[in-house]
């Protein structure tokens, strides 16, 4: 037969693979790490690209202007923050939104802390969202736009640009006939805990801990959410934010989106703070992607978002932060209404989206901003690696199995020893239970040998026939033209 | 000129269907082709109670469009080709692959209106527009259904065999259009396809203030082309079958001149896109036999028959 019905060629290769046990082990696992790293290298991983038809990135030229004077409006606005440093001006949020004629609410919800953190005390808060009604269409779908609203003794970065551009947004949004989707602008209070509050009462969610009132004013199912923390003054450069919670997330299709975008309108954007290296071939250019792979990882596994943006992937609801970073004395920077121009044009290409994001993937490492490596790409050398820890269980397995027999063994000659005044009779049985045990430890030695290492070799030739598979016809093809 | 070199063609009459298959935003370009063909159409003469439109999503009314209620194809000359005067016969879902073979075939139910059929006779000349997204041998129709080339073939050869036409030019602008019409058998077609198998139809530019592309590049230089005719123009199919070289249209046109029995450089191209009436002014006098006269006398002794009168079946339609 062959190699994968054959025990006897199977044995021998499954002898083979635990003589050199250690080696091997060894061997794969640093080749797997140092197949993860080698894919950061451009050569080796791919560039993005749009996998999603209606999206129609940067076909539209963005026309968005200021009507109203945004810094006279960032100027007030941050006076109203410095009235008190520990509040925010929410009823100042409220007015605005309310004057330019969106539907306006503000949501009540209560936070209690567990392990008596507040000492049994809720904490209130409250968010204040406008929902622009797209005039020509339903609401059945909506985009959210949001930003947080940090108080002045926040030790976290102020988002008052952020939120000054939102009203601005808001106003020449309103004006606009061309929206298929509503449009929710929203301001949200206690960071990460506000927006959940917000998540909660929208899609009716209970929970113990964040308690919110009834959402008064909804829109349809939310297809997407751009989170802005944007502070006031010019900013230099964009930072894209997209891990969610628990490590997900959103579809690469919005991230490539939003960068396609922030290209077309001149405005530099970077990735973890790392701008695509000049030549991603040079060695400077492989370290700086292996150093933004690296970062991208490491925040994923912290479990926790970066930003107001990951609590919406739990509700396939694909977001990211934007985040405006301020150089001061910089003469590259910026002013809001570039920012402005660049929301316009990502907003009307989700305007275009009939369906959610599901064509790009939603596992990938990013090693830049134009290239990508998918999950088909980075398991493969991460299985090699983790092969290691199977093949070592399987041994420590093994080892157990041999002491189990040989104390099995030991008891079973306690054992006639002291029944050895038997008659024959009982005497043949015990012969033949003894080969029939002598049997049973024959084939349990077989059945333990074929534990997991009997099926390498299987696992073994199915991954070389898929190699095969994959680049075979690209072979055949080169090799047989005239066919 | 004697009175058989008058009627040169064959055909006294002309239709047209139109069908744009793709719906959806993004595919606006292809209701722009259908729609410009469309108006081609209609000023050559071809009137609307000859044309059957099929149009399978309404752009002009798409809440993504920033012009409501229109249509363009053209970035700069703005010609808006949905005015107030668009007749479209088949609208939205009703396009199906099911719909336009039942249209060319004649198998409508009894309850349809007449603005929805195909009324050709054998001497009608048709001209099949179809656009969308294809791949190598079917068209597809709505995101949810596909023709094959073999269907669209046999399809054509019920009509041949119902003599529901006189000669029929095909024009197709998708991707591997070549193949929709590799599997025509039945006479008189004449065949023209914007790109060959294995090769994609591209698109020809962006209208950045609706934020869409707007024509495909071989409707939009065949629309070049009829521009510069008339209805009184002597343009050949041959020079229509030339439109569009490699280096305009980066596909390759294809064409099928096989089963067409005359000589396309020969045949005018407002045989099919244009319905022409051919009026010529003789100075001289045409003697014509008085042929009532002697049937006249014949029948005055049969008219007091006991045959019944009735009207004749005029289109013989499906129990």
């Amino acid at each position: 037969m062959g190699l994968l019905t054959d025990p006897k060629r199977q044995k021998k290769i499954v002898e083979a693979i635990s003589k050199y046990n250690n080696w091997l082990c060894v061997l794969c696992y640093l080749s797997g790490v140092i197949g993860f790293l080698a894919l950061a290298y451009q050569p080796l991983n791919g560039a993005t690209y749009f996998s999603e038809n209606a999206l129609l990135p940067g076909l539209v030229t963005n026309e968005f202007y200021a009507e109203i004077n945004m810094n006279a409006l960032a100027s007030e606005l941050k006076e109203e923050f410095n009235k008190e440093k520990r509040k925010v001006p929410r009823e100042w949020i409220y007015n605005h939104l309310r004057e330019i004629g969106l539907d306006t609410y503000i949501q009540n919800y209560s936070i209690k802390y567990p392990l008596d953190i507040a000492k049994g005390q809720n904490i209130p808060g409250q968010n204040v969202y406008g929902i622009l009604r797209a005039k020509r269409s339903a609401s059945t779908e909506a985009v959210v736009l949001t930003t947080p609203m940090r108080p002045k003794d926040s030790d976290l970065p102020s988002t008052t640009g952020g939120i000054v551009l939102m009203l601005a947004m808001a106003k020449y949004f309103r004006r606009q006939t061309y929206w298929s989707k509503d449009i929710i602008f929203l301001v949200s209070d206690h960071e990460q805990i506000g927006l959940q509050a917000w998540l909660d009462g929208y899609h009716d969610i209970k929970s113990e801990y964040i308690v919110p009132s009834d959402v008064m004013g909804r829109s349809g199912a939310i297809q997407a959410a751009i989170n802005l923390e944007i502070p006031d003054g010019n900013i230099r450069y964009f930072d894209i934010k997209i891990e969610g919670m628990n490590g997900q997330l959103p579809n690469l299709d919005l991230f490539n989106l939003v960068v396609k975008i922030c290209n077309q309108e001149g405005v530099d954007v970077s990735f973890h703070r790392n701008f695509d290296p000049m030549d991603a071939q040079s060695v400077d250019g492989y370290v700086q992607s292996v150093k933004t792979m690296l970062e991208m990882m490491w925040s994923q596994a912290a479990g926790t978002p970066s930003g107001n943006h990951g609590l919406f992937h739990k509700y396939h609801i694909e977001a990211v932060t934007l985040q405006g970073i301020r150089r001061k004395n910089s003469n590259y920077a910026f002013p809001l209404e570039r920012t402005g121009r660049i929301l316009e044009g990502i907003f009307r290409s989700l305007n275009n989206l009939l369906e959610r994001f599901h064509q790009s993937f939603f596992f990938y490492i990013l090693p830049g901003t134009r290239n990508y490596i998918s999950i088909g790409m980075y398991m493969p050398p991460f299985a090699v690696a983790i092969w290691v820890t199977l093949k070592k269980d399987q041994e420590n397995e093994d080892k157990e199995k041999k002491k189990e027999k040989e104390k099995s063994e030991k008891e079973g000659e306690e054992d006639e020893d002291r029944e050895g005044k038997h008659t024959e009779e009982e005497l043949e049985k015990e012969v033949e239970e003894l080969r029939k045990t002598i049997m049973d430890e024959d084939v349990e030695e077989e059945a333990a040998a074929e534990g997991l290492i009997s099926i390498m070799p299987v696992i073994l030739i199915s991954l070389m026939m898929g190699v095969f598979s994959y680049t075979g016809p690209d072979f055949i093809t080169m090799f047989l033209t005239t066919f | 000129t004697s009175p058989e070199e008058f009627f040169k063609s064959g055909h006294t009459n002309n239709w047209a269907v139109l069908v744009d298959t793709s719906r959806f935003w993004f595919n606006y370009r292809h209701v722009a082709n259908v729609l410009s063909i469309y108006r081609s159409c209609k000023r050559l003469g071809i009137p609307d109670s000859r044309i059957i439109l099929m149009v399978a999503d309404d752009m002009a009314c798409n809440p993504r469009n920033p012009r409501p209620a229109t249509v363009f194809n053209n970035a700069n000359n703005q010609i808006n080709v949905y005015g107030d005067d668009v007749e479209v016969d088949y609208r939205g879902y009703e396009v199906t692959v099911e719909n336009f073979i039942r249209v060319l075939t004649g198998r409508l139910p009894p309850s349809t209106p007449r603005s929805k059929r195909l009324l050709s006779d054998e001497h009608s000349n048709v001209l099949v527009y179809m656009t969308g997204h294809g791949g190598d041998g079917f068209l597809k129709f709505q995101d949810a259904e596909e023709i094959s080339n073999v269907e669209l073939a046999d399809a054509f050869e019920q009509m041949w065999q119902k003599r529901r036409y006189h000669e029929v030019f095909f024009m197709i602008d998708t991707c591997q259009a070549e193949s929709m019409f590799q599997k025509f058998y039945s006479p008189n077609i004449l065949a023209v396809a914007s790109s060959k198998v294995g090769e994609d139809s591209l698109s020809h530019h962006v209208d950045p203030s609706i934020g869409v592309y707007v024509i495909d590049r071989y409707t939009y230089y065949a629309l070049e082309f009829l521009e510069t005719v008339t209805p009184g123009s002597k343009k050949t199919m041959g020079q229509f079958l030339e439109v569009c070289p490699k280096y305009q249209c980066i596909s390759t046109v294809a064409k099928r001149t096989d089963l067409f029995r005359r000589d396309v450089n020969k045949v005018l191209l407002t045989d099919f896109f244009g319905s022409v009436r051919n009026v010529e002014l003789l100075p001289d006098s045409i003697h014509l036999q008085n042929a009532t006269l002697h049937t006249h006398s014949e029948d005055s002794s049969d008219v007091k028959s006991d045959k019944p009168l009735s009207y004749a079946q005029q289109f013989p339609m499906p129990v």
